[in-house]
């Protein structure tokens, strides 16, 4: 059985964490390669918009 | 190690410091807290002949908000702003931030404007600086100028200061009515240095809460970043 289509704003956020990872510029190097960064960046952009948007609505609705 | 031998100004005010900042421009270093300059003394990666030190010149050690932001000057001591910008609440982003700016007794010392002048690429108030579009008020001998968001970053650990000049103060703004903030990283293990993450502004309606946003990164590059194409998104799919 197919998933359910995400809700737009997660899709939103999906599309942005994604042209986000574009930021990295860093190498490979001993710490991390660049795949991992740019993984990172988009997990983290992703766990930071929805923290975000829910603050958002928190302050909106005060 | 420690460091080479140089000679140390403690000067009273502002005007004495970019005195002895004009004199001896490259020079020189500015200790506005040490947290980041002193190491590097020890370690000989920086070795200026002369070292002023700020710490005497109580002129620059405010918190003050003003148009519709804050206003930090040299020697505001993270912790301070840390204080002022909770009981303020205008930009909670700043609190959270300087929470995650090493620990307690570092930010006792350091101050927020040496962090930014530092222009560490991986740390968190360059960062922010940056995301928020913040405004750096830059002085010299000869006057002053100001430098907004990244302009004053040019690479890693260097930033677009003449040698002769010094960063006496830095704006951030308020966050909007409504708006979404955050901070998320990635920690690294203990004794390891390296560390990602991002700061976070969003901005939203009073009716809709996806209509533009701002997001910074540090630690992917050789100065703290914005995510322009993801800023873009966010905002087309704000107004869709």
């Amino acid at each position: 059985m197919p998933s359910p289509a995400p809700p737009p704003r997660s899709a939103a956020y999906a599309e942005a964490a994604r042209l986000a990872e574009d930021v990295v510029e860093a190498p490979d190097d001993i710490a991390a390669s660049q795949a991992f960064r740019r993984h990172l960046v988009n997990r983290l952009t992703q766990r930071a918009l929805r923290t975000a948007g829910q603050r958002a609505r928190e302050r909106s609705e005060r | 190690m420690k460091p080479a031998v140089f000679d140390y100004a403690r000067p009273q005010t502002l005007a004495e410091a970019l005195a002895l900042r004009g004199q001896h421009g490259s020079d020189s270093a500015v200790l506005a807290g040490g947290q980041s300059l002193m190491p590097m003394l020890n370690l000989r990666l920086a070795r200026p002949e002369m070292l002023i030190d700020l710490g005497a010149a109580r002129e620059l050690a405010y918190v003050r908000p003003r148009d519709g932001g804050v206003a930090v000057g040299a020697m505001a001591r993270q912790r301070d702003v840390e204080l002022a910008a909770q009981a303020d609440g205008g930009n909670p982003l700043i609190a959270e931030t300087l929470r995650h700016v090493a620990h307690g007794v570092v930010r006792n010392r350091g101050t927020v404007c040496g962090s930014i002048a530092h222009a560490d690429a991986a740390a968190e108030l360059p960062t922010l600086f940056t995301t928020l579009g913040g405004v750096a008020r830059v002085a010299s001998a000869a006057g002053e100028r100001t430098v907004t968001g990244a302009d004053l970053f040019a690479f890693h650990l260097t930033s677009t200061l003449e040698p002769d000049e010094l960063l006496r103060e830095v704006w951030l703004p308020d966050l909007e009515p409504g708006a979404g903030w955050a901070f998320t990283a990635v920690r690294p293990p203990p004794r390891r240095l390296r560390a990602r993450g991002r700061v976070r502004r969003r901005r939203a309606g009073r009716r809709r809460h996806d209509r533009a946003g701002a997001a910074g990164y540090r630690g992917v590059a050789p100065t703290p970043v914005r995510a322009d194409a993801a800023e873009r998104a966010l905002a087309g799919a704000a107004a869709a």
